[in-house]
């Protein structure tokens, strides 16, 4: 019986898990072959960026097999790794998008030149690794692979935003950070302590099954003190959760954290650990919810939306002061970050109501919608840092006054500038139009339910009026503005053109190109509608 | 009982003996040389008496990472180890029916009594498997540490060792500097 243990563990591991984690595998090799290349002072044959970029897109040749064998099979999920990750099509979908916002953002960072040859090993080792970390996270199935997806993450974002060396404000910035994610991971810690030991299972497939049992009546109740351990388990995760995610009471590192570090990082983070934090949410919020708990969850979504309304409302207002260009897109994000939890607390408030059975398309549209706008964002937000990136390299400042007068000069950055920015605002033919677009029709549906819904899209759409102000401010200043006689010129080289004009369509493209921008809303439905069919198979 | 004192007494002795051997060896080999420094009270390279209130040398927090890193990875070595000791034993045929169940039921954790029995043909296989694992962990380790000894961050005096090998092509200005002038100009 024992040797058929055994013998089983190591088929299913060798035959089945390998392949399931094989993107992640190869990001793994790259990282040994980086170290290696320099040990052997290969790298002056071999750079490390063009390692990097190697592995990266092998990585996304193997997630897109894996899409396409996933796609095959609706309704596939499985886990592997003896239950501690899960393979369906949302785990897939995130890998594929981690993996090519990789690929690009090793792209950007040879253009740009960041890590100079001496420090290539190390940056990319951080950048694979923190990437593989983001890969855990979105396809985590168990609390304790959550807590290791997520400090996988961290760790090295803590020191990419410190890697210029020498430089106060980026010391400062990563050190803050640190500290910050320190606490918040600790915080996070115990929250899962606190479930694990109440529910007996760090199994997320498990949870709201334990819950019922727990439960007295089968009814989780505050009253129920078991219920209570576990519900303040939920909110603590929740902390770390928000964290990552910059909410607005754990915002405080994402300012300077992304003024101290290079654009290059702080494109990086402002996508990548976003979309893993939002898968990580969007499968433990799933895994939370059941028939007995739904009082409870459906009280969480309600909360949910009012720290998104907090959310967007403090990063757009506080956008309007900033004079530094990575600090306003900073704010940005924190703003986009409240966008984007809109759709999870739509999610949680239909999908915890009576009504649910009968709801089951527009569920799963709050999540498409997200998916959507998550991709979305990784060309948008990484357009606008590439350019803040390039210009740099010219200037050496990142100060929105030293933009005036771009338009003119060079015509290519700048327009693809104004297609970033003004998709982020969410203005059509433009991709962030559509995704804003179903996330506010999500809520709007939500609102039948519970009338904060509504209340939480009006100040969605609200925040999207104010926000305008702040982007265009920064147009006008292109534009507008005569260029000073006595800056320094912007030439390009036409790679950098290309890539920066890439972003720029695939921003317009998602937005007036019906093929691309169906096909991608197919995809996004089929993968949220993965997570909760996983979460019906396994009840 | 005397079976363990017996090993007490063995282990206090090998522990005495092999403690005493080296000091012996160093007391009849070294020559003596005192200086100040060397009778000096000795504190990790810091002066032992006087305020505490002082810096600490940076490189001593490079070490400590750098320890700290290796150590919580060798950590991961202690469970591991437990398991691939019960299980290389159990891989002896030769052990006796009695003994095989006390540690199968250790490895499975399951109450003294307890049936099941890991027959050493699926010890064996558990043990190769973890062998193979370990292997694979502590090859990626062992990179890590060479590289890190290649980039000389192991290098007590490293700005000194670094001087010297730059010392020959001093006269050519580096990179940054040349694009910094050009533009500028």
């Amino acid at each position: 019986m024992f040797s058929q243990l055994i013998q089983n563990l190591i088929d299913h591991t060798v035959e089945t898990s390998l392949g399931y984690f094989q993107a992640e595998l190869w990001l793994c090799g790259t990282i040994v072959v980086l170290l290696l290349a320099r040990l052997f002072s290969l790298d002056r044959l071999l750079p490390g960026n063009v390692l990097a970029l190697a592995g990266s897109v092998t990585a996304v040749f193997a997630a897109w097999s894996q899409l396409e064998t996933v796609q095959a099979e609706p309704g596939f999920s499985e886990t592997f790794f003896t239950g501690l990750m899960i393979q369906d099509l949302f785990s897939v979908y995130f890998r594929l998008f981690l993996a090519l916002f990789l690929v690009l953002t090793v792209a950007l960072t040879i253009l740009s030149g960041i890590p100079d040859g001496e420090d290539a090993p190390d940056f990319y080792t951080l950048l694979l690794g923190a990437t593989i970390g983001m890969m855990i996270m979105a396809g985590a199935n168990n609390l304790l692979m959550l807590f290791i997806g997520v400090e996988m993450a961290s760790v090295p974002s803590y020191a990419m935003v410190g890697f210029l060396k020498g430089r106060r404000t980026s010391s400062e910035a990563a050190l803050k950070y640190v500290v910050y994610g320190a606490g918040a991971a600790g915080v996070m810690l115990y929250g899962i302590s606190l479930i694990a030991g109440v529910l007996g299972t760090g199994d997320m497939s498990l949870l709201a099954d334990r819950i019922r049992i727990v439960a007295e009546g089968g009814v989780a109740g505050l009253g129920d003190a078991e219920v209570r351990l576990v519900v303040l388990g939920v909110m603590l995760v929740l902390v770390g959760l928000a964290f990552k995610l910059s909410l607005v009471p754990f915002h405080f590192w994402c300012p300077d954290a992304f003024e101290g570090a290079s654009a290059e990082v702080g494109g990086f983070l402002s996508v990548a650990s976003k979309a893993g934090a939002f898968a990580l949410l969007v499968r433990f919020a799933v895994s939370l919810s059941g028939p007995s708990s739904a009082a409870l969850m459906s009280a969480f979504g309600i909360g949910l939306g009012v720290i998104a309304m907090v959310t967007m409302t403090f990063g757009n207002l506080a956008a309007y002061g900033q004079s530094n260009m990575k600090r306003l897109l900073a704010y940005s994000t924190i703003a986009h970050a409240g966008y984007m939890l809109m759709a999870v607390s739509a999610m949680l408030v239909m999908q915890n109501s009576p009504q649910a059975g009968a709801l089951g398309q527009e569920i799963n549209a709050c999540i498409g919608g997200l998916l959507y706008y998550l991709a979305v964002y990784l060309f948008m937000n990484l357009g606008a840092f590439a350019v803040v990136a390039l210009i740099r390299n010219y200037t050496f400042t990142e100060e929105i006054s030293s933009y005036a007068g771009l338009g003119r000069q060079n015509p290519v950055l700048a327009v693809c500038m104004l297609f970033c920015l003004v998709s982020l605002v969410g203005i059509p033919p433009f991709g962030g139009f559509f995704a804003k677009l179903m996330i506010f029709g999500s809520v709007y549906k939500a609102g039948d339910l519970h009338w904060s819904m509504y209340l939480l899209l009006a100040v969605g759409g609200l925040n999207t009026v104010f926000s305008l102000v702040y982007y265009l401010r920064v147009l006008k200043v292109m534009f507008i503005e005569e260029r000073p006689a006595d800056s320094r010129p912007i030439r390009l080289p036409s790679l950098e053109r290309a890539y920066v004009s890439l972003l720029g369509a695939f921003v317009l493209l998602l937005g007036c190109a019906p093929l691309l921008a169906d096909g991608l809303t197919l995809l996004a439905g089929e993968a949220a509608n993965s997570v909760f069919s996983a979460a019906v198979t396994s009840r | 009982m005397t079976d363990l004192v017996g090993h007490l007494v063995l282990f206090g002795g090998g522990a005495a003996v092999l403690l005493m051997l080296p000091l012996l060896i160093g007391k009849l080999v070294r020559p003596h040389l005192p200086t100040p420094q060397k009778d000096a009270i000795y504190e990790c390279g810091e002066p032992a008496i006087g305020s505490s209130y002082i810096q600490f040398d940076l490189r001593f927090y490079v070490v400590a990472l750098l320890f700290i890193i290796f150590d919580v990875e060798v950590a991961f070595f202690f469970p591991w180890a437990v398991v691939y000791g019960s299980a290389l034993q159990l891989a002896d045929p030769r052990l006796s029916d009695a003994a095989r169940q006390e540690l199968s039921n250790r490895l499975l954790s399951e109450p003294a009594g307890s049936e099941t029995v890991i027959s050493p043909e699926a010890a064996w296989q558990l043990g190769l498997t973890g062998f193979v694992d370990i292997l694979i962990f502590f090859a990626v380790l062992l990179v890590g540490f060479a590289y890190v000894w290649k980039r000389g961050d192991l290098d007590w005096i490293r700005a000194v060792t670094r001087r010297a090998h730059q010392a020959p092509d001093q006269t050519v200005p580096t990179s940054g500097h040349t694009t910094t002038v050009s533009t500028s100009a």
